[in-house]
């Protein structure tokens, strides 16, 4: 038994997937974080038992006993929509799964706070003809207002059943789980379907009836089919194959009922489903004046989003977020934790010699896995501790805020407040960021932000910058860090700037994004996604990373004869080193290890850091000292000018190419990226060289 | 070399091994698995605990 989850954005419906599968999927106060479906199996659920799911600790709790043997049933998430007219390919996923993934049943969530609004795509849902359930989400919240919703009187209205809930504090999961079973299990379908009256009523029933063998053929209930002709819904005409003789008639009572309405069609049909949603809410919806929360973001709203405050208070946000983290705690851990690898290390080191074993396989595990693994390994504090600040911004909804703000300045460069969600979660990795792209709605915003994306420095590049600001900047790291952000961005601006006035003429769409109200974190997500970055990273470092030490740890070991080379100058990867050294020549850093580096990081950006500890053939805490043999600190701010701007790893290339469709993108942005990082590093030492 | 260090080298190939497999299923996941097992940063996080994603 397959359910979907659907509702408008931002209205729950990922907590709800988590609560009823024991998934942590993410979560964020923010509209559009969901941008594909996934799918999870209902776990017999015994309300608040559980606050993490028992699978991500590894202990079941079932009580098979108390359970009635029912077949396992599964739930989809879906993207938020507001309408089953959809725009953005992420609501395409959802329209598609609803028509055609044939669901046994819908879960309708429906943010309680939020009503009005979300009834709207309630009644459409309703048309579809699937067993249906509406979960009345944030209960809670309305509660701590005094505010009422008459349950009863709703269900009788609507005809499906409502189940009042709060996914976030796991209230009145097992009666929606209870229902929406029963729903599906005796196919109780919404028993009405119809909420219009006079011209609009007559015009979607003459076209239901005409149509109802095209639908049925088509598989799509006959009902939904007419609203969407009504609407004048193209996929809708295309689907069902109409003549030209049906196509006319159901022309010309459109335009009988739009002559009669005096409104067009599109508007009819609002005007319509809002007219009944408002009587209905008069009837049901017992409001004591607006809700505190919203008071509450109103207020914060004004200062936070201010035309004067809103850039300037965001600046300062982020300047603390990154003075805390490289200054402050993040290094501090780092720090403390590369103090413990050295010490295993050595205790390691120890070990094995006090078994007598062969210096070589010696090198392999000290010089190459630990100090390779090791060197990025240090690092996961800071990342943990950056995405701690920024998950707070996200789940407490500022950042849907700094989205409106940053509209003003996107427009610059041809691009909406929309396309600054990828852009911000670019900073953390590409990939997702280039994914998040989907909820853009037009297709020329959508490739100019996926091209821009990889100017947004990923956090892997972190380990790189620390390093290299430890060892040649260590008065100014928070300093260095920010101008390497900024420049990044300032970068991208100008490859914006560009880009409009060349590839993707014309305008971006208008910005529409629903605010929503400010609330105080969750200490379940901000702590699953800091959990969830970590074992990535973790991940990253044992298999990428592992995988890419031992390589570079094999190919300086030998010569092409495979002996064991002395000196790693008469090694394979030397070799292969020096025939790359000439093109960075003129960027300042001739040493062969640096091109390879480089080259290394191609595989995952921390690579450049592993590479240069094995390649140095010291641990973390020494490589700062190593580096200074090599750079010079003007050689070492031009290589850092383009570690920031070359090509994106392999992953998020493919993802680019996944995204875009196209081979030749994937290719040229890897291409194009490399040029401007040489041109720009190439920039910064010769200016550099004038004035040191 | 003495037994000691073919265990360990041994050791060693069995991880790599290991780190190969997870990268190349990771890949071939699709999804995010671009990046193994998700990724360092992301909120999409995809694939994992059990759930089948797109
Ligand atoms: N107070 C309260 N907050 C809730 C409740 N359910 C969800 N939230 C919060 O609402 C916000 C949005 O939740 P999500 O689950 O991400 O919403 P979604 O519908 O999946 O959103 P999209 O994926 O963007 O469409 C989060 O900040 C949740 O913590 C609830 O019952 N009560
Ligand atoms: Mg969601």
């Amino acid at each position: 038994m397959v359910f979907a989850l659907a509702g408008n954005q931002n209205s729950g419906k990922t907590t709800l997937f988590n609560q009823l599968t024991g998934s942590n999927q993410h979560v964020g106060n923010f509209p559009g974080v969901t941008v594909d479906k996934k799918e999870g199996i209902i776990r017999d659920h015994t309300t608040g038992e559980h606050h993490f799911g028992p699978r991500s600790w590894g202990h079941e709790r079932h009580k098979r006993s108390e359970i009635p043997p029912r077949a396992p049933a599964t739930v989809v998430d879906l993207p938020g929509i507001y309408s089953l007219s959809p725009y953005t390919s992420e609501e395409i996923v959802t329209r598609d799964f609803l028509i055609d993934g044939k669901p046994d049943g819908i879960i309708n969530i429906v943010d309680a706070t939020n009503i009005e609004r979300n009834l709207y795509l309630t009644l459409q849902l309703i048309e579809l003809g699937i067993p249906m359930v509406i979960a009345l989400n944030m209960m809670d919240e309305m509660r701590a207002n005094g505010n009422t919703v008459d349950v009863n009187g709703l269900e009788k209205e609507l005809g499906v059943p409502v189940v009042p809930i709060s996914a976030a504090k796991n209230e009145g999961i097992d009666e929606l789980i209870e229902h929406a079973l029963r729903a599906a299990e005796h196919r109780e379908c919404p028993r009405r379907q119809d909420f219009c009256s006079g011209a609009v009523h007559r015009c979607i029933h003459g076209i239901a009836h005409m149509i109802e063998d095209h639908a049925q053929a088509a598989g799509v209930p006959p009902y939904f089919a007419a609203t969407k002709l009504v609407e004048g819904d193209e996929p809708m005409q295309k689907r069902l194959h109409l003549t030209d003789n049906e196509l006319d008639l159901i022309g010309h009572s459109v335009t009988e009922m739009e002559t009669e309405l005096g409104t067009d069609r599109e508007a009819a049909l609002a005007d319509m489903r809002y007219s009944f949603i408002e009587k209905l809410c008069a009837a049901t919806v017992v409001k004591h004046g607006e809700s505190r929360e919203h008071t509450r973001s109103v207020q914060l709203d004004k200062v936070l989003t201010g035309k004067y405050t809103g850039i300037p208070i965001f600046l300062l946000i982020m300047l603390a977020v990154f003075w805390l983290t490289f200054g402050v705690i993040g290094t501090f851990l780092s720090d403390v934790l590369s103090a413990g690898i050295d010490a295993l290390t050595a205790a390691v080191g120890a070990g094995l010699d006090a078994y007598g074993i062969n210096p070589v396989v010696r090198s392999l595990v000290i010089d190459g896995v630990f100090a390779g693994v090791g060197s990025v390994l240090s690092f996961l504090p800071i990342i943990v501790t950056l995405f701690f600040f920024l998950s707070m911004l996200e789940d407490s909804g500022y950042m849907a805020r700094v989205a409106f703000v940053m509209d003003k300045l996107l427009r610059k460069i041809g691009l909406s407040g929309r396309s600054f969600v990828p852009m911000l979660i670019g900073f953390g990795c590409s990939v997702p960021a280039i994914m998040a792209t989907r909820t853009l709605s037009s297709d020329r915003d959508r490739k100019m932000t996926i091209l821009l994306t990889p100017f947004m420095s990923c956090s892997a590049k972190l380990p790189i910058y620390a390093v290299f600001t430890a060892a040649f900047f260590p008065q100014h790291g928070a300093l260095a860090m920010i101008v390497l952000y900024v420049s990044g961005m300032a970068v991208g601006v100008l490859a914006g700037l560009v880009m409009k006035s060349t590839l993707y003429k014309g305008n971006p769409v208008p910005f529409v994004m629903e605010l929503p109200n400010y609330r105080v974190p969750s200490a379940k997500s901000v702590l699953l996604l800091m959990w969830d970055k970590a074992k990535d990273f973790l991940t990253r470092a044992f298999t990428v990373i592992f995988v890419a030490t031992i390589i570079i740890w094999f190919l300086q070991t030998f010569d092409t004869r495979l002996n064991v080379v002395t000196d790693s100058s008469a090694s394979i990867l030397a070799g292969l080193g020096h025939l790359l050294a000439p093109l960075f020549a003129p960027l300042g850093f001739t040493d062969w290890r640096a091109a390879t580096a480089l080259i290394t990081g191609f595989s995952a950006k921390e690579a450049v850091v592993s590479t240069m500890a094995v390649l140095t053939g010291t641990n973390i805490s020494e490589l700062g000292m190593a580096l200074q043999g090599i750079f010079t600190p003007l050689s070492a701010a031009s290589f850092l000018a383009f570690t920031l701007l070359y090509s994106p790893c392999v992953a998020a290339i493919a993802a680019v190419k996944r995204e875009m469709h196209s081979g030749f993108a994937a290719a040229w942005v890897a291409l194009a990226q490399c040029l401007i990082a040489w041109v720009f590093a190439f920039a910064v030492f010769q200016v550099g060289s004038l004035f040191v | 070399m003495n037994a000691f260090s073919w265990f360990v080298l041994a050791c060693v190939a069995v991880c790599t091994v290991l780190a190969v497999r997870a990268i190349w299923r990771a890949r071939r996941r699709g999804g995010c698995g671009g990046c193994v097992g998700g990724c360092a940063a992301c909120p999409h996080a995809c694939g994992q605990k059990g759930q089948k994603a797109e």
